[in-house]
């Protein structure tokens, strides 16, 4: 996974770094084993034999001591990563807004006073960003891996993640990793990185009402149609996330046998496939 | 609304495929199908043999903790065949051209029960089968402290089990994943009786598993011969007393929490729902309140087994008891403080995850310690490499690969780039196959001949061994890799062409842990028909440490002709050194043991009948059965005639019995334990 972003770049050095300070307490073990297995082995093994050798205190010093002392490094390092990597700290002065609302199967993103988009998500380069996150229905896991790791989006409350975008363009993609019913694989949506100008003609892009969205919005179902609308009266978001049912009809995520949904998931399964085979998301490694 | 609640024809396993068909319909009418007919089989194999009677008067009626242990044993091999099974159906699904041939909701359904039977109806019952048949005979103990609560317990995890079964024939079963978080599965979003599935079966469970756990924690309060202090208990023992501990306390969250889902599911509150004042964060924390401390209870016991194996296999006294006692009790006390690494993405403080964190690292050195303590027994020893051994070092080697991730997982941070991912399945994977089935598998073939008599077939099970180890391998490094490439957890299909050499590899590692199973099934079928070659009915086949192996094989019903005297903390092997072939006996005193009884399956089953009309909202029929279940367990209060008695002469004759198989049993040298030599007895012979 190559990160596109300081936030998913730190969380890969501390991964790195946490399995290297893995591995003077763990590689006596890893390499120790089979090499006491086959000097120590019945037939051939060269050791030697000594059946009551059971306590040592110079051992029990090392083997306490040095799992600690790995411990109290990790720790140490652990406390530190999180002191500074709070997703709820600001990676930068002034960060952008952007309001985040997970359904089944769907992400609304709002940009107050704005436009509100849904599956689509444009942000202006190297620019720090707050999402606020809640969601109808389902518990949601919000996640755009090369940017940032991931944080709950859940019905009746709200919570926060915080990354700043790519120094240049880019295009990658995020999506809920939380499974919630039928149609989760598609549970996706599209991340543009763009330039400040693009990021403003973005919010000139002509929109339709929002009425319309959130009428299409309330249905469990996939999203199809247009992307971008004008946005919500100020305070929408708040109030979606006090009462999510507002913006849900309450359908549900496990379909009965035969349900129609059903073709209209296999459907948008079959185009999802299409589309991905022309344009791969070249996300490897 | 009818006597038969909510269930209609379309519950029925095949109707969907005929009003349906489809290769997902199939595959499910399929399943199903297999239970049916193999539920027929199984009832005509034993009307054709005449089977009925024996098994109801040996088995189903016993409450020895021996017998016990072997049918929980046999349950968890039964659900492991279906449990793999699954998986292998799973990374089949993943490595056809998506979207597969299953359904989204169809692979949603195989994760949830693969999960939910791997922890519940292998895991939980193999270790409690072990526990069973093991530390009563290594404390000294007749039996369970309450024989009757013990087959209750028993009956309540085969009634858990047969629901899950059950949902392949009606109806379906969650798809909300082991875990079933709401509001996923509340009522609006799961409005089929899938979750009620797994509420209930999981009730009858969690119940189940309390009640063991009270049973062998007084056990081993009460029962330990006399002289034995706790510090002279095996490893294992303790292990059992730290892992009773976390059951009695653990479970408990779990049945509330589902019983609260129940609740707001069927009777229209608002625990786990956000609009009406409740919060699923409590479902979450409850859940995992339970959950952590079950990854322990999970693995405890297979450390006692190491504990047993290797030196046994090692020769050697074990290396460091008292850093293992007190690292095993390090370890049940932390279980219960690091529950939100399950959820470090839920939005609580950076200081509150920091804390949980670091804390989760902390169990990491008792762990650590404890591996050390292993390679030091085996440090200086002369290995002999059985199956069990060689489960054992397999283990420790894995293990510790898990252990680097764990302590990665533990680290918010890392977490929150991993977590719901296929490196995070990779993980727990990496601790629950060597970490519990390899420790399970090792007391199969090390204490197999306490309960029949005979040896396991070593050739096999090595085979089955390295199958298992490699397809481990095969099977679980290739999620780490994609799973940190991004690739999530519980999806039916990948659209990333990446990923797809990494699942091919993995698929081709499933089916090599599905050959490992074969073997093992071979293995037991080529066991059973050489038994006669592979017996060892003087005992102590492997020239063991704990005071079992001072028994003959199979072990009696009494277990002990006289209780023995707890001189050490490792009499038999005293006794063996200072020539000895057999214990001396101590008193030879009549005892009681309780009569086999069918009761406790009568109470398994209307306990079943019960949970089965909750699901199915049949109230009336639910009422029945747990009415019925309390007048049953009345009914046996009152009943004054439960026990027989086994005189002192009695066991004086099976001491006597014992004493001449021992006297003609001729000493072999331990280089020929694996041949049909090994007649038991064995011992490390100056050559
Ligand atoms: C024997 C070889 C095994 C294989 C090949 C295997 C494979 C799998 C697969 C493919 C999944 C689904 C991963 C996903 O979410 O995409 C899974 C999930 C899981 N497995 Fe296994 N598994 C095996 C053994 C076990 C064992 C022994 C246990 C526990 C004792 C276990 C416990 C679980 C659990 C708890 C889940 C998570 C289910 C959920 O998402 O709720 N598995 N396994
Ligand atoms: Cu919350
Ligand atoms: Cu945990």
């Amino acid at each position: 996974m190559t990160p596109l972003g300081p936030v998913a770049a730190g969380e890969r050095a501390h991964l790195i770094s946490f399995f290297l300070w893995m591995l003077p307490i763990t590689l006596p073990i890893l390499i120790g084993t089979p090499w006491i297995a086959m000097r120590y082995r019945r037939h051939g093994g060269k050791g030697k034999y000594d059946p009551n050798w059971a306590h040592s205190v110079g051992a029990e010093v090392v083997i306490w001591g040095g799992a600690t002392l790995t411990f109290l490094i990790v720790g140490w390092l652990t406390w530190g990563h999180v002191q500074g990597e709070d997703p709820y700290k600001p990676t930068g002065k002034d960060p952008m807004h952007v309001k985040v609302i997970g359904s089944e199967w769907k992400w609304m993103f709002i940009y107050p006073g704005k436009v509100a988009a849904v599956n689509r998500l444009v942000l202006p380069e190297n620019t720090p960003v707050e999402f606020d996150l809640t969601a109808t229905g389902a518990m949601q896991s919000f996640w755009i891996p090369r940017l940032a790791g991931q944080i709950y989006a859940m019905p009746g409350m709200k919570t926060k993640m915080n990354l700043t975008t790519s120094e240049n363009p880019s295009q990658t993609y995020g999506f809920n990793s939380q499974f919630n019913g039928a149609a989760f694989p598609l549970n996706k949506f599209e991340v543009d990185v763009v330039s400040q100008d693009q990021f403003n003609a973005f919010l000139q892009e002509p929109k339709h009402p929002f009425a319309q969205l959130e009428k299409q919005f309330k249905k469990t179902a996939t999203w199809s149609g247009p992307e971008l609308f004008e946005p919500p009266e100020t305070g929408f978001w708040d109030k979606v996330a006090m009462n999510p049912d507002m913006l849900t009809d309450g359908g549900a995520a496990i379909l009965p046998d035969n349900a129609p949904e059903q073709k209209q998931i296999d459907d948008a399964i079959r185009d999802e496939l299409h589309v991905s085979q022309i344009q791969p998301q070249g996300d490897a490694q | 609304m009818s006597i038969l609640g909510s269930l209609d024809w379309n519950d029925i396993f095949i109707v969907p495929f005929f009003t349906e068909p489809s290769l997902s319909t199939g595959i499910a009418a399929g399943a199903g199908g297999v239970v049916v007919l193999g539920a027929l089989a199984v009832m005509v194999l034993l009307t054709v043999k005449g089977w009925w009677k024996p098994l109801w008067s040996n088995w189903i009626t016993t409450l020895d903790h021996k017998k016990i242990g072997v049918i929980y044993i046999v349950l968890a091999l039964i659900m492991l065949i279906r449990g793999v099974l699954e998986a292998v159906v799973m990374r089949a699904q993943q490595v056809s051209p998506a979207p597969g041939f299953l359904s989204v909701e169809h692979h949603a359904e195989l994760f949830s029960t693969h999960g939910t039977i791997m922890i519940f109806f292998v895991a939980m019952p193999f270790l409690t089968g072990v526990i069973n048949v093991v530390m009563p005979l290594q404390i000294g103990a007749r039996d369970m402290e309450f024989p009757f609560m013990n087959a209750v317990s028993l009956w309540l995890s085969i009634g858990g089990a047969a629901l899950v079964m059950a949902s392949l024939v009606v109806g379906h079963f969650e798809t909300g994943g082991w875990t079933a978080y709401p509001p996923y599965t509340g009522i609006k979003l799961s409005p089929n009786e899938g979750v009620d599935y797994w509420i209930w079966s999981l009730g009858l469970t969690s119940v189940g598993s309390t009640l063991s756990g009270i049973n062998f924690l007084v056990t081993i309060y009460k029962q330990r011969a006399p002289g034995m202090k706790l510090f002279d208990m095996s490893i294992f023992a303790w292990a059992t007393l730290c892992t009773a501990i976390l059951m009695i306390f653990a479970m408990m969250p779990l049945t509330v929490a589902s019983l609260m889902l129940a609740l707001d599911r069927q009777a229209g509150f608002h625990f786990f729902t956000a609009t009406q004042g409740g919060n699923m964060m409590n479902f979450a924390n409850m859940f995992w309140l339970f959950g952590h401390p079950e990854v322990y209870i999970l693995i405890l016991p297979a450390f006692g087994v190491f504990s047993e194996v290797i030196p046994t296999f090692s020769g050697k006294k074990i290396y460091g008891y008292t850093s293992l006692v007190w690292a095993t009790i390090a370890i049940a006390v932390l279980s219960f403080t690091v529950w939100v690494h399950h959820f470090f993405t839920m939005g609580q403080t950076a200081n509150l995850n920091a804390i949980f964190g670091i804390a989760t690292m902390t169990i990491g050195v008792p762990t650590g310690v404890k591996v050390f303590n292993w390679m030091l027994t085996m440090w200086r020893g002369k290995l002999r490499f059985s199956t069990a051994m060689l489960f054992s070092t397999g283990f420790i080697f894995t293990f510790v690969i898990g252990g680097i991730t764990g302590v990665m997982l533990a680290n918010p941070t890392i977490d929150f780039a991993t977590h719901n991912s296929l490196f995070l399945v990779a993980h727990f994977h990496n601790m629950l196959i060597p970490g519990l089935l390899f420790g399970m598998f090792a007391a199969v073939n090390f204490w197999f001949p306490l309960c029949f008599g005979f040896r396991l077939d070593e050739k096999w099970g090595r085979r089955s061994f390295w199958l298992w180890m490699i397809g481990f391998y095969g099977a679980f490094m290739p999620l780490y890799a994609i799973g940190l490439m991004g690739a999530p957890r519980r999806m039916a299909f990948f659209t990333e062409p990446a990923y797809f050499p990494w699942l091919v590899i993995a698929m081709l590692g499933a089916l090599c842990v599905l050959a490992g199973l074969i073997a093992q099934v071979i293995q037991i079928w080529v066991s059973v028909k050489n038994r006669e070659s592979l017996m060892v009915p003087a005992g102590d086949p492997w020239d063991g440490r704990g005071i079992e192996w001072s028994l003959g094989c199979p072990v009696p019903e009494y277990d002990f002709t006289t209780i023995p005297a707890m001189t050490s903390r490792e009499p038999w092997v005293d006794a063996k050194e200072a020539g000895k072939r057999i214990m001396d006996p101590t008193e030879f005193v009549d005892i009681h043991l309780p009569k086999p009884t069918g009761m406790p399956f009568l109470v398994g089953l209307v306990a079943t009948l019960f949970a089965f009309a909750m699901i199915f909202q049949m109230w009336l029929i639910a009422a029945v059965g747990f009415v019925a279940m309390w007048v049953l367990v009345l009914i046996r209060s009152y009943d004054t005639d439960w026990e027989e008695t086994i005189t002192a002469e009695e066991l004086r004759e099976g001491y006597e019995a014992h004493k001449r198989l021992v006297e003609t049993t001729p000493q072999i040298r331990l280089d020929d334990e694996f041949t049909t030599k090994n007649r038991g007895l064995i011992m490390e012979t100056q050559v």
